[in-house]
């Protein structure tokens, strides 16, 4: 190991001559491979294979650099650079890898992540076609996928002595290979046996994942009766310990001599061979709730008539003893029949077209210093064009050659941009787990419905998405949507329909989220803002004022924790995320006929379209989204209040003025507002106009973080690199707006 | 098993015994030598234009692009309280790698000029006198004595603790 520290010795040495030695002692390769030869050298013998390769490429990376194709002494100098710091990262890695070789591949945390992601992958494609499967218990594409995924899932979790996910994975992929076969059909209760098994791997993971952040954690406890009813649908020994009424439901038709019938009850269902072919063609009831009372089953042992058979279009091929059993316990009554599954539009659950995704799996920090090259890549293109030397050059051909270069860098940055970018169906289906849940803890009726989920929005802003997305949805089921009757009452469909929409406006992606409930009640919010304080009286208000009222804090009356994401939020919160997020959120809503809301938001994060301003020496991006207008005041535009304030009269409006420079302590060009620019902009719902000394132009910035040393300089959001290869820094208007109102307080 | 643990944390624990021998790089700032150790060292750059950040305290200068990357620089005069000077073609901006609160950070410091590298023993170095006052000292590594000439060694994470500037932001505020 001493090795390994003289090792690392060496290649700190290396990259401390780089970083110090004066240049003319650098340039030359013969002046670094001695020492290259000895680092090589050094750790073969200490067997650090990346180290080894790190520094044979590196040779011949500076042996080419001084080839005949050289690329002058700069281009030696890089080659050093980045070869030294690939033998830092090597040495690095060795040296963790001596630290990790001895143990098993269930320790290795590289091989746990890369589990958990693909996991999580798995119960996500789960879980969406779970629900398929529900509306279209007979689709064999949905039932393979949510069956490979189970496989992979317990495969994997063997290989990692993950013994309980396992045994849990194996123990549902029984029962999906029961239902493949045609020994079962999927139910209801089934598919809720299923989701609970992937709820219960869903925490596994977690637990999983904290550990391999060495949080504590308390890893699930085993869930026996989770099991128990698992293994109750995949093999009917089980259903008798499982139901006591089927229990004693076999045993009754078992004792009518007609034992082969025990086999063809499972624990919550009846099925055949014949009704598994018959149950596609219509409505028909298949299944037998488990709370089947001994009653019935009582009657059932002394009535399998063939007689009793129901009307309907079950085929002649089924057991006859079945049929009886089932027309008996339809008449006998105490057996509910659920005939709910069989009223869901089946056929709506069309197969979902399988796509195969050719993707890679890429670190997103890669992904990101891509991003930032990119933008490097854009800013030298730019001074190249621009150089006074070059433009004094008259040459048509160069023009072209300039131009190609300016195309291609634009490409470039486009498409790296544009490999951040994901689609939004993961998110929308991820949803309908919700409204399945909900509309059942609501005894109301959903049908959920998703459009363009094709589109595609940065990977930060859908994964931030989720949580409002979810409030808004609990929303919609929770207070926008009826109940069964009550629609029915009102001449709807006692269905009613969740709509989430997904489409590109103007460079923004709109997400809809639209309900045909009874829409906002005007009446009710009124009352509850002027009970909550929040305004006098709701005269003269518009509808659209009205709306916007249920967004302000304290409106919220969610206090008690809801089981969605376990807190209870506003809508406050929700409007906040969307504008963190750079987006905007827009009611519409119509009495009776539903609701919508809007989220209006930007393609990607890491790119902001900024109008730049001048103030004094220094330069700042304003976001566009939030800019309105922007105009020369005249004398009758600016009133002072108290010589303290300053209100500009803007369309009939009367708005508070800010004076950047005052607040950012820089010396303006002129103290003159007539002489200056203001810049009308919208926080909020709320305007107010910023005063800046010239606008210097428009500008699509990629955002850069400033990091933690400035994390709490309030009212700038990050910077952004100007195409002059200087950092701009770019406004953050609501902070800079509310630190603002409560200064003047 | 326990064998392989061993030799594994070995070399952290052979620093840790003697943590303050190794590579140093000094500079100069108002007459003093100051020394920074080597390992925290990404780049040495001349000065280039800096955007300031407002609301900030006097030393910290702004931000500056290195090759696409906003880094904060901090003027170390200012930081110590040392009187300001005209730049000149001398100064020149340390990129420095140091501990942030979330991960490693870049973090440029403004110098009068870089000096030499130095390779200092145990023996070399000695602890901080005490001044009888803590706040100097908990910057300090200690002190070097090299050629008859006393270098201050700077335990550059602590100088560039972003708490620390906060704490002093929000004192300004």
């Amino acid at each position: 190991m001493t090795q390994s520290a003289e090792l690392r010795r060496q290649i700190e040495d290396l990259a401390l001559r780089l970083v110090i030695g004066e240049p003319e002692t650098g340039t030359s390769a013969s002046d670094w491979m001695p020492a290259l030869e000895r680092i090589r050298e050094n750790a073969q013998r200490d067997r650090a294979d990346d180290v080894v390769r790190a520094a044979g490429a590196f040779m011949d990376a500076i042996r080419d650099a001084e080839g005949p194709q050289a690329a002058g002494p700069d281009g030696i100098a890089t080659e050093l650079q980045e070869g030294i710091a690939r033998l830092q990262q090597a040495v690095e890695i060795d040296s963790q890898r001596v630290a990790t070789d001895d143990l098993s591949p269930a320790q290795d945390p590289e091989l746990m992540g890369d589990f958990l992601l693909e996991s999580r992958e798995h119960l996500v494609g789960i879980e969406a076609q779970a629900l398929t499967i529900e509306r279209d218990p007979f689709n064999a594409d949905a039932l393979n996928s949510v069956f490979r995924g189970f496989h992979t899932i317990k495969g994997l979790a063997g290989f990692l002595e993950l013994w309980e996910v396992q045994e849990l994975a194996h123990e549902v992929e029984a029962v999906l290979d029961r239902a493949r076969n045609s020994q079962l059909t999927i139910t209801p209760s089934a598919i809720d046996v299923i989701l609970q098994g992937a709820d219960y791997l869903r925490r596994w993971f977690s637990h999983l994942e904290s550990r391999l952040q060495q949080r504590p954690s308390e890893a699930p406890g085993k869930d026996e009766a989770l099991l128990t009813r698992i293994r109750a649908l995949s093999g009917p020994a089980d259903s008798r310990q499982s139901s006591h009424g089927l229990a004693a439901l076999t045993n009754a038709v078992e004792t009518g001599s007609a034992s082969g019938l025990g086999t063809g009850l499972k624990g919550s269902y009846i099925e055949s061979g014949a009704e598994t072919s018959s149950a596609a063609t219509g409505p028909q009831p298949s299944h037998i709730e488990p709370g089947a009372e001994t009653g019935g089953a009582g009657d059932l042992a002394t009535g399998p008539q063939p007689s009793h058979s129901e009307p309907g279009p079950e085929t002649g091929g089924a057991d006859a003893l079945t049929t009886g059993l089932k027309g008996s316990s339809v008449e006998a009554g105490p057996v509910k029949v659920e005939a709910e599954e069989a009223s869901a539009p089946a056929a709506s659950a069309a197969a979902l077209p399988r796509t195969e995704s050719r993707a890679v799996k890429v670190d997103t920090a890669k992904l990101d210093y891509l991003v930032d090259m990119a933008g490097e890549m854009v800013i030298a293109e730019s001074l190249v064009r621009h150089d006074p030397e070059l433009a004094g050059v008259k040459s048509p051909k160069l023009q072209r050659k300039i131009a190609q270069l300016t195309r291609i860098t634009a490409e470039l940055q486009k498409t790296a941009m544009a490999m951040r970018l994901v689609p939004i169906g993961p998110l929308f289906h991820r949803m309908a787990r919700l409204v399945r849940d909900l509309s059942r803890q609501f005894g109301k009726r959903v049908e959920m419905e998703t459009v363009g989920d094709e589109i595609e929005l940065d990977r930060t802003i859908v994964e931030e998405l989720s949580d409002p997305l979810m409030h808004m949805v609990r929303n919609a089921l929770d207070h926008g949507v009826e109940s069964p009757q009550e629609r029915a009452a009102r001449g709807k469909d006692p269905t009613a329909r969740l709509l989430l929409k997904a489409h590109h406006q103007a460079g923004q992606v709109v997400i809809e989220i639209a309900d045909d409930g009874h829409g906002l009640d005007r009446e009710k919010i009124t009352a509850k803002a002027i009970e909550k304080g929040l305004i006098a009286s709701a005269d003269g208000l518009s509808d659209s004022e009205v709306h916007n009222l249920i967004f302000l804090p304290g409106f919220s009356t969610a206090t008690r924790v809801t089981n969605v994401s376990g807190r209870g939020v506003g809508m406050d919160v929700v409007r906040r995320h969307i504008e963190k997020l750079r987006g905007r959120i827009e009611i519409r809503s119509s009495p009776g006929c539903g609701s919508a809301f809007l989220l209006k938001l930007p393609l990607t994060l890491a790119i902001i379209d900024g109008l730049v301003v001048g103030v004094g020496q220094e330069r700042y991006i304003v976001p566009l989204f939030a800019v309105r207008e922007m105009f020369r005041p005249a004398q009758e535009t600016i009133w002072t209040v108290g010589q303290r304030h300053e209100m500009a009269l803007v369309r009939g409006a009367l708005l508070p003025v800010h004076r950047l420079y005052r607040r950012f302590g820089v010396t303006p060009r002129s103290e003159d507002p007539l002489q200056s620019v203001l810049v009308v902009a919208e926080v909020e719902g709320q305007r107010f106009c910023l005063v800046v000394d010239e606008l210097i132009g428009k500008q699509e910035v990629v955002i850069k973080t400033l990091g933690e040393t400035f994390q709490h300089v309030v009212g700038i959001a990050g910077g952004a690199i100007l195409g002059d290869g200087r950092v701009g820094l770019i406004l953050d208007l609501d902070r800079l707006f509310k630190e603002k109102t409560s200064d003047s307080h | 098993m326990p064998p392989t643990m061993l030799t594994a944390n070995e070399p952290v624990t052979a620093v840790q015994s003697d943590t303050r021998a190794g590579k140093y790089l000094t500079f100069q700032l108002a007459n003093e030598e100051f020394g920074i150790r080597v390992l925290k060292v990404r780049e040495i750059m001349g000065l280039q234009e800096i955007t300031a950040v407002p609301q900030t305290p006097a030393h910290i200068k702004g931000v500056i692009n290195l090759r696409g990357k906003v880094v904060p620089v901090i003027d170390l005069r200012l930081k110590f309280g040392l009187l300001t000077a005209e730049y000149t073609q001398r100064t020149c901006i340390i990129v420095t790698q140091v501990q942030g609160e979330a991960g490693l950070v870049l973090m440029g410091i403004i110098v009068d000029g870089v000096s030499e590298v130095l390779n200092l023993t145990a023996s070399e170095i000695e602890d901080t006198p005490d001044f009888g006052e803590e706040v100097a000292g908990q910057y300090l590594l200690g002190m070097a004595k090299v050629k008859g000439k006393v270098k201050i060694l700077l335990d550059i994470d602590r100088v560039l603790s972003t708490q620390d500037l906060h704490n002093l932001s929000s004192i300004i505020r």
